[in-house]
């Protein structure tokens, strides 16, 4: 088994989402992830999603989501408030290759453990900070979560119905893409090391990571000017396009037609040829200006049907639908689990269960998986796999019964 | 300081009560739409080729 990132050590002081992302695609990729944790303050996502929406007495170890973000990391909790504190992270990070860390600029400088101050003890280390925006401009100090990027990312603008509020997309949409932008910087620089035997810092900025998203509303506005309405599902480019009720509460179809060819293959497969010379539908600027009695015709046709069937049936005719998966369907799906997607994680409080990959990509040579604990390995085990004193703790925390 | 995790500062009395939220209030605010009582059941029976 091909292990690319073997011998490689992440120091990963980032908590949360997007740099837990991060340190869990590298450590997937065979990288050995230390999760650090401030002793005085939990991170959130420890709560998160507890088996059964119930507490056990290690509750702060329940918490799926904390363990789908840090899984196969050893873990350690510093008091970097106290000298003994920031001199074991110093230790650590001598040792290290990577350092990861989410915080507003002045705080990792505010310890004394800014690229500067580590670099000083390991001159090639690769030192990679994610905040919310950057550590130089005018907001460089103000705090973030996605909540509030996603509208400053621009993303928000853009989602939503015409004269309805901007509405968020549903998820921490900035935070996993901020994370998978960081692996790609980590492996870059860790590339760049490899030709040249230099360590570099890393300024990655999520409000920036996001931007891509909306290039094409900056672009738009940058070569004609425009602003854009919100556009609900539908699109300027296709039409039909939306979502459409099917049999069963709650459930619905997308649908789009990229052109006319792929809107007369949907008239036949819906078994509705006469819309083809229906005069509201004939062209994309009609189909458009008619959208309203579009959508109500399709809508009559997808009512009665059950989603994956109709998606089959138009996927079939070259029509480009896809059902609203919700979770319940997405764990259940036949195609996913044909592909071996989820990977099962057995804890002793649930058994086995499948959790999605964080690195969804089919390597022919390697296989990309937790390889670790299911919750950060004690300190103990971190600081003997550094080789580095515990000398300088002046308490251990009761020991973490880890589930396994 | 070097711990194995966060301390535990509060009681669990005190984080029980507020981390574990009733179905009924999660339902009211909108947040649960329903929940599957056979949900392990479902996944129990779920097909596929996952590798652990």
């Amino acid at each position: 088994m091909v292990v690319p990132l073997e011998g490689i050590r992440v120091l990963d002081a980032s908590n949360t989402y997007a740099g837990p992302t991060c340190a869990r695609v590298l450590s997937d990729l065979g990288a050995e992830a230390i999760h650090v944790e401030a002793m005085q303050r939990w991170e959130t996502v420890r709560m998160i999603v507890q088996p059964e929406n119930n507490l056990a007495e290690d509750y702060w170890n329940g918490g799926a989501y904390f363990m789908k973000r840090n899984l196969g990391k050893k873990g350690i909790t510093l008091d970097l408030k106290q000298p003994a504190g920031v001199a074991a992270f110093k230790a650590l990070a001598a040792k290290s290759d990577i350092i990861l860390e989410s915080f507003a600029p002045r705080v990792m400088r505010g310890f004394g453990l800014g690229y500067e101050d580590l670099r000083a003890l390991r001159p090639d280390i690769i030192y990679c900070s994610l905040s919310g925006y950057g550590q130089s401009g005018p907001y460089r100090d103000w705090i973030a979560y996605g909540m509030g990027l996603e509208p400053a990312s621009g993303i928000s603008q853009l989602t939503g119905y015409p004269g309805g509020a901007p509405m968020r997309s549903g998820i921490s949409l900035t935070d996993p893409l901020t994370g998978l932008a960081a692996a790609v910087a980590v492996l870059t620089a860790l590339r760049h090391r490899r030709r040249t035997g230099e360590g570099q810092y890393l300024d990655l900025s999520e409000h920036e990571a996001a931007l891509p998203l909306v290039a094409g509303a900056l672009l738009d506005y940058q070569m004609n000017g425009r602003v854009p309405e919100r556009r609900g599902n539908r699109s300027f480019t296709h039409a039909p396009q939306g979502v459409y009720p099917c049999a069963g509460d709650d459930e619905w179809i997308a649908i789009t037609c990229h052109d006319d060819a792929e809107w007369e293959r949907l008239c036949t497969a819906t078994g509705h040829p006469e819309w083809k010379d229906d005069e509201r539908f004939a062209g994309l600027l009609a189909r458009h200006a008619n959208h309203d009695a579009l959508d109500a015709a399709i809508a009559d046709w997808t009512r009665s049907r059950d989603k994956l069937d109709a998606m089959a049936l138009l996927q079939t005719a070259g029509v480009r639908a896809g059902a609203v998966l919700h979770a319940r369907d997405l764990l259940l799906n036949e195609h996913l689990s044909a592909r071996g997607h989820f990977e099962t994680i057995t804890r002793s409080d649930t058994g086995p269960k499948p959790f999605p990959r964080q690195l969804p990509v089919h390597f022919s040579k390697l296989t990309p998986a937790a390889r670790g604990p299911l919750l950060p390995a004690s300190a103990s085990t971190t600081t003997r796999s550094c080789a580095i004193s515990r000398a300088s703790a002046t308490r251990t925390s009761p020991s973490c019964a880890r589930r396994r | 300081m070097i711990g194995d995790h966060p301390d535990p500062a509060m009681p669990i009395e005190f984080v029980r009560a507020a981390a574990r939220w009733p179905l009924d209030v999660l339902q009211e605010i909108g947040a649960i739409k329903q929940v599957d009582p056979d949900f392990k059941e479902r996944l129990d029976a779920r097909g596929g080729t996952d590798e652990t």
